[in-house]
């Protein structure tokens, strides 16, 4: 294993240095992930470009007219114990504690979380629910894309060559969203065997469904929305017999797949329960 | 006894400021930037069973660094093994598992290693292999492993190679006691379950780590992670190179956790270090841990129990099939030694058959408990499952079958330093047996309680010597060979002689680990330091004791009998008020050093004269072990039916340790164990895929974390003291047995909570999840609320 470390100071530079070495480089946030990929031979750069030294890039902020910011190197404990996260989206918070253990948190970034693209990855199905965009920069400039578009299989992105995430961006308008987000895993240092994320806004009648999303991690290449089941909750009144009949749908929609942690079968079973579980809780009726 | 001073007081660990200051030194510290040294990596099998064709091994000799690239050409023609003459150090002409070793590469640097092992070439022609032991022990199974079996060479137990059924069992152990059939003809209830343990690992935190260093004299030294610088390594390497026990010389530091792996990264290192004549260091990873530190040996136990309606045990038959893996190693040990555990109650009718199977997965061996947690999993499940068809208290049943101090055992030992039933008693209060549980049930979680009582014998058959020299300054240096492996017995050995000399346990300074300057000990294994070097070590300073008063005696005028010699100081007998100090027999200004005799140096050794090895056909002795450590474990646990899983809410463990030495360092050993004791039960199990590990690191095998076991106040570990006769201050080892009832234990309670058993380990969300289903399908419920 020979490679070069370069550690830019903005973010023209970092672009400069992918477009330069192309293919041969790779980008680091905090290492969790990447580090154990090399050490285990599975990638091989030529080149690790570390964006850890740009500075501005951890921020977290929120106004009411573009909704909360999170810079991507922004760590998972700095999410984790956010006082504004905590408030305004507590679904990122409970995640974010659910993300492995503090030493982890404390290097982990919500970028590398994201770019990694891992199915399981813990960030990812409550930011979905909250319809959070992902702000991309490239040679062409910023652009913006919605987070659930943003994962085209395990361990791949719709990133472009050259292109770095800079950023996540959650509406303001989901802030009043109820999320939560449960993970199915023997303890947070584990990964998922199964995530779900449910959000659920009501009408002002205070029963019926207005908007829901239901995201599920670790059952498909990427993390999915399962929207049959969404639908079949849209405009309901969200008691337990919905409940019961959305986790059932979107058991059927999930497409895991069987390896060390679960089987297929397990899998598919723990997303009806943690589907009935999550969606409860959204809705107020467990806690 | 008189009061004791030192002994039974929760003396500081002697280790304590070097590892909390990280000043310890450990294996792979070992040789850090020495000029010369090599890095030596292993080229592994990359298939379960293959003819090796070719090894061209051309461009790896030209990687700039190599030294040396060695294949199965190189090495002794004669193949070694532990109880089996099973193995080439390096494969000749087939290989076995994945991960079998193909050859070795000494570098000057580790990259330079690298980047060889990957430029040899080896063509295979790939054999079909066998996984199931069931189906390998066949005695028409098509894949035979080992073709030359019957020639092998014996080291131990030759008799365990007599009456094999099939081609591929190396190892058949018998006990006999009565007559099953006839006490299964007098029960009233018969009960009979099939069990099966999974492959573990030892997951000691620190990786095995080696470096082997020829001498200008001929002498290799070999400085490894090991457990016994005497058997573990001189012994081993002299055997397996042919070389004189002078020749080499074991050595180690402290280790990061032992449990019963046996690595041997320090055969690669020799290999390479006698080829090269360098000093040559091996470092393992975890990934080659996981294939490489003989996991332990799972096993398939088919178990009958026939009994009277009043709970009396009067038959037992026990059929065990053991998965050692492609090579013997130390699996028939553990195989016989597994059988000891089944003492602990009266048992008229007794028939024990265990059978060690090759099959073409990594090689298991020895793992806390010594083969006897696997045979608990199944006997004290059955204990409940007995109970309850009885409408038994499961306690009760327990105790009524228990054997008495003094009873002669199914093996035909007399039973002694029995506190099994004090530890049964103990565990039941704590927890609350027949109690409501600590929180209620609900709709999907439902909470129970179980215990399961088991033990670990310590084998007999070892020999400890001490050597003790006590100084003018009035410390005392105390000699031994038995390595600390983190469990502490440095200090609970200078405890021993502190409490044997009188003097404060600061004085006493314990020198271990290298074969050159320490005296002969079998090795931190069996729970037998304590008992065997602790009674070495009491022997040595009474043996120096005597030397004082004798070197006393014209120097006070008195005989040595009339004199007695304590905490430094030489006492009359018949005047304790007037007394010397032992620092005035010394030669002024030397700190050992005596006018006419030298030092002041003692001497002692501790072995079983009496002890047998069992017949060959019954399995039948007189004294088979050296003593018994019983250990009873409850738990409240709940279970979540809806996902399967398993959360330890309590747990109680009570251990019978003869006498505590250091109660802090038992309790340790207790916690210890029941962390991986619950590892054990739910989470641990290593995933193989045609014989490759699919789980090999520390993110995919499930050893349990802090999260999972259960915090201070629903922990409690009680220590209880049936001394034994022949214990250093009636002490018995205790390490091993500490996780031999958790599984069982914890299948007890989830049955209690549920009304699932199960009979395969570990007892995983899914698995428990699955039969949860099964059992409502059977009630004809349909799929359980969500
Ligand atoms: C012991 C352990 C436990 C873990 N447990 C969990 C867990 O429970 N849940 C979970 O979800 N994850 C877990 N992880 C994985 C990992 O910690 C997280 O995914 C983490 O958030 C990754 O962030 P990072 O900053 O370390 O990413 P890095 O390792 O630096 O990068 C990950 C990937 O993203 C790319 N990348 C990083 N930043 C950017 C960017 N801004 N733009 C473009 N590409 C980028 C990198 O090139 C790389 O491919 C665990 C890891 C370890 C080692």
């Amino acid at each position: 294993m020979h490679f070069k470390y370069l550690t830019p100071n903005t973010i023209p530079q970092a672009m400069a240095l992918l477009a330069r070495h192309k293919t041969r480089a790779t980008v680091m946030a905090g290492g969790t992930d990447l580090v154990v990929k090399m050490r285990s031979r599975a990638i091989d750069p030529a080149y690790v470009v570390d964006l850890s030294n740009i500075p501005g890039l951890d921020f977290i902020d929120f106004n009411p007219r573009d909704g909360l910011n999170i810079g991507a190197l922004a760590s998972i404990r700095a999410l984790e114990t956010s006082t504004l996260v905590g408030k305004q989206y507590p679904v990122l918070q409970s995640a974010a504690h659910q993300l492995a253990s503090p030493a982890i948190r404390n290097m982990a970034t919500l970028g590398g979380n994201l770019c990694n693209a891992s199915p399981s990855a813990d960030m990812a199905p409550g930011l979905i629910a909250l319809a959070a965009k992902a702000r991309i920069a490239g040679p062409e400039g910023e652009t913006f894309m919605p987070l659930e578009e943003f994962f085209s299989g395990p361990g791949k992105t719709a990133l472009k060559a050259g292109q770095v995430l800079v950023g996540i961006q959650v509406p303001a308008s989901q802030a009043s969203m109820q999320a939560v987000y449960l993970k199915h895993a023997r303890s947070s240092i584990e990964l998922a065997v199964v995530g779900v994320a449910a959000g659920v806004i009501l009408d002002s009648d205070g029963r019926s469904c207005k908007d829901v999303r239901i995201v599920l991690g670790a059952v498909a290449p990427t993390p999915m929305r399962a929207r049959k089941a969404e639908a079949a909750l849209l405009g309901k009144k969200l008691d337990d017999k919905a409940i019961v009949e959305a986790a059932e749908i979107a058991a059927g929609e999930a497409r895991p797949i069987s390896d060390v942690r679960a089987s297929a079968d397990y899998r598919t079973e723990m997303v009806r329960v943690f589907t009935g579980r999550a969606l409860r809780v959204a809705a107020g009726i467990a806690s | 006894m008189s009061e004791l001073s030192v002994v039974g007081k929760n003396v500081i660990r002697l280790d304590a400021l070097e590892k909390v200051t990280g000043t310890a030194l450990y294996a792979a510290d070992e040789a850090l930037g020495e000029p010369g040294m090599l890095h030596g990596k292993v080229l592994w099998s990359p298939h379960a069973h293959a003819r090796i064709i070719s090894i061209d091994i051309s461009r790896a000799k030209k990687v700039p660094g190599v030294e040396a690239v060695l294949t199965g050409k190189d090495v002794p023609e004669a193949r070694v093994g532990s109880c089996v003459d099973d193995q080439h150090m390096l494969a000749r002409e087939k290989v076995r598992f994945v991960g079998d070793a193909v050859a070795v590469v000494a570098a000057r640097t580790l990259e330079a290693a690298e980047e060889a092992l990957a430029l040899i070439k080896v063509k295979y022609e790939v054999l079909p292999a066998v996984f199931d032991a069931e189906e390998a022990m066949r005695p028409d199974c098509p894949v035979v492993l080992h073709p030359g079996l019957s020639g092998y060479k014996r080291n131990m137990y030759p008799y365990l190679g007599n009456d094999l059924p099939g081609p591929n069992v190396h190892t058949h152990h018998k006990v006999r006691r009565g007559n099953v059939e006839e006490g299964f003809r007098q029960a009233d209830l018969i009960v009979e379950n099939r069990f099966s343990t999974a492959r573990i690992s030892h997951c000691q935190l620190e990786p095995a780590s080696s470096v082997a260093r020829p001498n200008v004299d001929g002498t290799l030294v070999i400085s490894t992670s090991t457990k016994s610088v005497y058997t573990g390594v001189q012994a081993e390497v002299c055997r397996f190179f042919g070389l004189p026990p002078s020749k080499v010389r074991g050595v180690t530091h402290y280790i990061g956790g032992n449990f019963g792996s046996a690595p041997r990264a320090h055969i690669f290192a020799a290999l390479a270090a006698i080829r090269t004549g360098r000093p040559v260091k091996v470092v393992f990873s975890r990934e080659e841990c996981f294939f490489r530190d003989l996991n332990r040996l799972p096993m398939v136990i088919y178990l009958k129990d026939g009994v009277k309606k009043d709970g009396t045990l009067v038959a037992r038959q026990i059929k065990l099939i053991c998965n050692c893996g492609a090579y013997a190693q130390i699996t028939p040990l553990v195989i016989r030694n597994g059988s000891f555990g089944s003492s602990q109650y009266r048992i008229p009718n007794f028939r024990w058959d265990a059978y060690g199977v090759y099959t073409n997965e990594p090689p298991s061996g020895a793992f806390r408990g010594f083969g006897n947690a696997q045979p608990f999993w199944a006997m004290e499940q059955h204990m409940d499952i007995i109970a309850e068809k009885l409408r038994m208290d499961p306690v009760e049943l327990r105790q009524k079958n228990l054997i008495a101090e003094g009873e002669e055992n199914l093996r035909g030992e007399k039973t002694h330093s029995m506190g099994a039933a004090e530890c049964l008693d103990k565990v039941a209060q704590w927890i609350g047996w027949g109690r409501p549980t600590s929180q209620p049930s609900s709709n999907t979680v439902k909470v129970a309680k179980g215990f399961a009582l088991a033990n670990k014998y310590t084998q007999v058959d070892t020999i400890a010597s001490a050597l003790v020299r006590f100084n003018k300054d009035g410390f005392v240096d105390v000699f031994h060979g038995s390595d600390e492996i983190g469990q502490g017995s440095q200090t609970v050995l200078a405890q021993i002689a502190a409490e044997e000399l009188g003097v404060p346990v600061e004085k006493i300074k314990v020198i271990w680990g290298d074969s050159a300057r320490v005296p002969y000990d079998h090795g931190a294994i069996s729970s037998r330091t304590t008992m065997f070097v602790g009674n070495a070590i009491r022997a040595a300073c009474q043996d120096v004791k005597r030397l004082i008063c004798a070197t006393a005696s014209p120097v006070m005028g008195a005989a040595p009998e009339d004199l007695e010699a304590r905490g430094g100081q030489i006492y009359f007998r018949s005047n304790p008020s007037k007394s010397m100090p032992v620092s005035d027999l010394f030669l002024p200004g030397r700190a050992t050093c005596l006018p006419h005799d030298a030092e002041l140096l003692g001497q002692g050794t501790f072995f079983y004269k009496g002890y047998s090895d069992g017949d060959p056909e019954t399995g039948q002795g007189t004294r088979l072990t050296a003593s018994y450590c019983y250990t009873a474990h409850a738990v409240e646990v709940a279970v979540d039916t809806e996902t399967g899983e398993v959360k330890v809410l309590r747990f109680c463990s009570a251990t019978d340790v003869g006498r505590a030495i250091n109660p802090k360092l038992c309790e340790a050993q207790s916690e210890g164990g029941i962390a991986q004791g619950i590892g054990s039960a739910l989470y641990e199990e290593m995933l193989l895929d045609r014989g490759r590990v699919l789980n090999c690191n520390f993110h995919d095998y499930g050893m349990p974390r802090m999260t999972e076991l259960p915090g201070n106040h629903d922990l409690k570990c009680f220590l209880v003291e049936a001394n034994h006769r022949e214990g250093p201050f009636g002490a018995k080892g205790m390490g091993e047995g500490a996780m031999t009832p958790s599984a069982p234990a914890i299948a007890n309670a989830i049955y209690n909570a549920t009304g699932v058993r199960l009979m395969d380990l570990p007892m995983s969300p899914e698995r428990l999840l699955r039969a949860l289903k099964a059992q409502n399908k059977e009630a004809g419920h349909k799929s359980g609320p969500l």
